[in-house]
């Protein structure tokens, strides 16, 4: 059994429809495969009846948050989706310290929303430091926050072992030490972040969080319904200063959750950014 | 080279079908399915020309519009709205978002790729794989 | 009563605070709710604030708001219109009768929103309705009810969608038509339809694609004659649609032989300059046809394509094949391959292989 073209584009448009999710070309055998697994899982004989499925039937939305299950990948490790950590480290975050420079205030925060054991929230700890070298004489934060405190307490320690080191560029180790059971983040690099609890879904908590400059949310609504997803993109929005971009996932789509942000184009990515700078 | 034009609507059908049209027409194509896609699509290619609806859950065309001729780097792109909202000012906000020309739908085939040259400036189906932006 | 903090926060100059005293004006439970929000929206220019009060509105369980959701399905702003439409669609199942009602009405838009809303739920449109609307004075409203019936998968119309194909001279209709029945057809519609259009390589170019869809959802082993004639008759245009409706085709009839003119026409294709999501499409379907050896050597080569998509996709389409040479190449990719999902599926496929003993057939010179 396959997806034919018409079918995966089919399957496709619904996804993006239903969960903001992308999926290009090049993702086109990864999703077939998965899906006609689940397909057979399921006891359907064939496509058109999951499509059916899935558009109609599927009224709880458990069968599409089976599916997002299924073609995202859940793991994390430092520096995941490199390219859109660069766009941040050569165009974003140059731009707006160039921007916060030209004013008296000398600070600079980060959302890391969603940070689980926290490797995104240490990798952006790593850029700051490589790509702003100031960044010493600078007040800076990054706010890592999760639901979940036994994921808060390892990234306190802020420890890892190799699977979630592969990914550091070898320019960038020396913010790393060498320990008994794998690697640690610097005191001087970890020092940037600060965790803290917190639910995306409650709504006295969001809206204390403020003036932020970036805020990284990736991989982390897939799981959330279409109205939560908006509700927290909508927190985001106020949560950051004019002139901050939002991060979601490469193949998360802003845009399909709230028109709140402009979209605008950058070194060949596209990045979502809140007016007003 | 062929001309590039996008089809901006939340109906499968009605982006294939007029995808059809402007295909036997000699234009290239690519779809979006709301505003915001197409706000996204847009920035990923160079086009000649948008098609797009009106209704349409995310961002509606009139939202679209405004945001393209808001953001400065498409001011000379020609937009035409199609669309089944036949009011009078319907046509009014379309105008005024910055669409060039408001088409009522269904259209027949003739007849929209006879607005599609006149827009683009060019004689035919021809001209549209010549010379195309 | 609704706090007057909340009343006077609706009008602060900042969206954040506007945005959540309507949230909570919603949540208040107050009678006044519904009144005050509705006073809001008439007036409020921020997108973001509109949202959470018809968001609002539709949570406002302790009154029935599908009068007023329906009233701004004919907001001058379509923001409004598409919105009250979505929280329409969550509620479908208690909103059915007001949605019924619409479909019966005067207003042509409202009857096309109803279809689209109602379709979009999985709870289905009366046959009634549906009967109605196929007949309705306005094209859209008909378009909207075929579009309808084809994804939905409401076989029970596949006979008055066929009529309105034959008959309509309305270019769109025509198509929707042919669209709704390759999902809902059967090989007596594609028969019926031969009466418009006798041959794939006369159907005018606007209708061509959903013509080749219908032959896909529809045909029988035949077409795949009139289909690979086509490809050779009109070329690349043709080429997704055409490889998709011969892989439906094949699917549908379980076949796992073609006659050798079209496995060259299929082999032939692959030397053409093919989109890369094209050629995975195609290397598929030749899968269907691998256990010739003129086609499972069309597909060695993808064995070790660059593009590993496409090299997953030859190993699974190469599993019918009981070409030596083929297990030979997959044995020795084993040793040499780095991706891992590759190196699973070859395993995979060596353990599922077929053990014949009779000769290939089709074997190249």
């Amino acid at each position: 059994m396959e997806l034919t073209a018409e079918q995966y584009s089919k399957l496709s448009r619904l996804i993006y429809r239903k969960l903001g999710l992308l999926f290009d070309e090049k993702k086109a055998y990864f999703l077939n495969k998965r899906i006609t697994s689940r397909i057979a899982a399921l006891g359907l004989n064939d496509a058109d009846e999951y499509l059916f499925l899935l558009g109609f039937r599927d009224l709880s939305g458990d069968e599409m948050q089976a599916l997002a299950n299924l073609v995202t990948t859940n793991e994390t490790y430092m520096f995941r989706e490199f390219d859109q950590l660069a766009v941040f480290a050569d165009y974003c975050l140059p731009e707006v310290i160039a921007a916060r420079s030209r004013t008296p205030h000398r600070s600079l925060r980060i959302w890391c929303a969603g940070c689980s054991s926290g490797e995104e929230a240490y990798t952006l700890a790593i850029i700051v430091r490589e790509v702003f070298p100031e960044s010493e004489s600078w007040k800076i934060e990054i706010t890592a926050t999760d639901i979940d405190e036994n994921v808060l307490a390892r990234a306190r320690v802020a420890e890892y072992g190799d699977r979630s080191v592969k990914g550091v560029p070898t320019a960038y180790t020396s913010h790393l030490t060498k320990t008994a059971t794998g690697y640690r983040v610097i005191p001087t690099t970890a020092s940037l972040v600060r965790t803290m609890k917190l639910n995306l879904s409650e709504s006295q908590q969001m809206k204390s969080m403020r003036h932020y400059d970036f805020i990284f949310c990736r991989n982390v609504l897939i799981y959330f319904d279409d109205e939560s997803r908006r509700n927290v993109l909508n927190h985001f929005y106020d949560a950051l200063n004019p002139g901050g971009y939002i991060f979601l996932g490469h193949s998360e789509s802003v845009g399909r959750i709230t028109s709140a942000f402009r979209l605008k184009k950058a070194e060949g990515h596209l990045l979502y950014v809140k007016d007003g700078l | 080279m062929k001309r590039n034009v996008l089809v901006v609507d939340d109906s499968e059908f009605t982006r294939n079908y007029h995808s059809y049209i402007l295909r036997e027409a000699r234009f290239e194509t690519v779809t979006a399915v709301d505003g915001a896609d197409g706000l996204e699509k847009l920035y990923s290619r160079a086009f000649d020309l948008v098609l797009t609806d009106i209704n349409m859950a995310n961002m509606d065309g009139y939202e679209f519009i405004r945001r393209v001729r808001n953001s400065g780097d498409y001011d000379d792109l020609p937009i035409i709205i199609i669309s089944t909202e036949s009011e009078a000012e319907d046509k009014s906000r379309g105008f005024l978002a910055g669409a060039n020309l408001y088409i009522v739908k269904p259209s027949e085939p003739e007849s929209l790729i006879a607005n599609i040259c006149l827009v683009l400036g060019i004689q035919g189906s021809e001209d549209a794989s010549a010379n195309g932006g | 009563m609704i706090d007057v903090e909340l009343i006077e926060s609706l009008g602060k100059p900042e969206d954040s605070s506007r945005r959540y005293a309507a949230q909570e004006i919603s949540e208040s439970g107050d009678a006044g709710a519904v009144a005050v929000l509705m006073a809001q929206l008439q007036k409020e220019t921020s997108r973001a604030v509109k949202e959470a009060i018809l968001r609002g509105l539709s949570h406002i369980w302790s009154f029935s708001p599908f009068e007023s959701l329906i009233v701004l399905l004919k907001d001058a702003d379509p923001f409004v219109r598409a919105e009250a439409a979505e929280m329409l669609q969550r509620r479908a199942g208690e909103a059915m009768e007001s949605l019924n009602r619409l479909l019966e009405g005067d207003d042509k838009d409202l009857r096309k929103f109803s279809i689209d809303i109602l379709s979009q739920t999985g709870i289905g449109v009366p046959e009634a309705l549906y009967t109605a609307a196929l007949k309705d004075e306005d094209i859209n409203v008909v378009i909207s009810a075929i579009e309808s019936l084809g994804a939905g998968r409401r076989t029970a119309f596949a006979a008055p969608i066929l009529a309105i194909a034959l008959a309509s001279s309305q270019p769109m209709a025509i198509c929707a038509c042919l669209e709704a029945l390759a999902q809902i057809g059967n090989r007596q519609s594609l028969e019926a339809l031969r009466a418009r259009f006798p041959d794939a390589s006369q159907v005018p170019g606007i209708y061509l694609h959903s013509f080749v869809k219908l032959l896909g959802g529809t045909g029988g082993e035949e077409t795949i004659a009139e289909i690979c004639e086509l490809m050779g008759s009109k070329g690349a245009p043709v080429y997704e649609v055409a490889i998709d409706a011969l892989t439906r085709v094949a699917v549908r009839h379980r076949l796992s032989t073609v006659a050798p003119l079209y496995e060259d026409v299929l082999c032939n294709l692959l030397k053409e300059p093919l989109a890369a999501r094209i050629r995975l499409h195609l290397i598929r379907l030749l899968g269907h046809f691998a256990r010739s050896a003129r086609v499972a050597h069309a597909l060695l080569p993808y064995l070790d394509d660059p593009d590993r998509m496409l090299g997953l996709a030859a190993v699974e389409a190469l599993e019918a094949s009981a070409d030596p040479l083929v297990e030979r190449s997959l044995l020795s990719l084993a040793t040499t391959e780095n991706d891992p999902e590759i190196l699973e599926e070859i395993e995979e496929l060596l353990r599922r292989r077929p053990r014949w003993n009779s000769p290939p057939s089709n074997t190249p010179s």
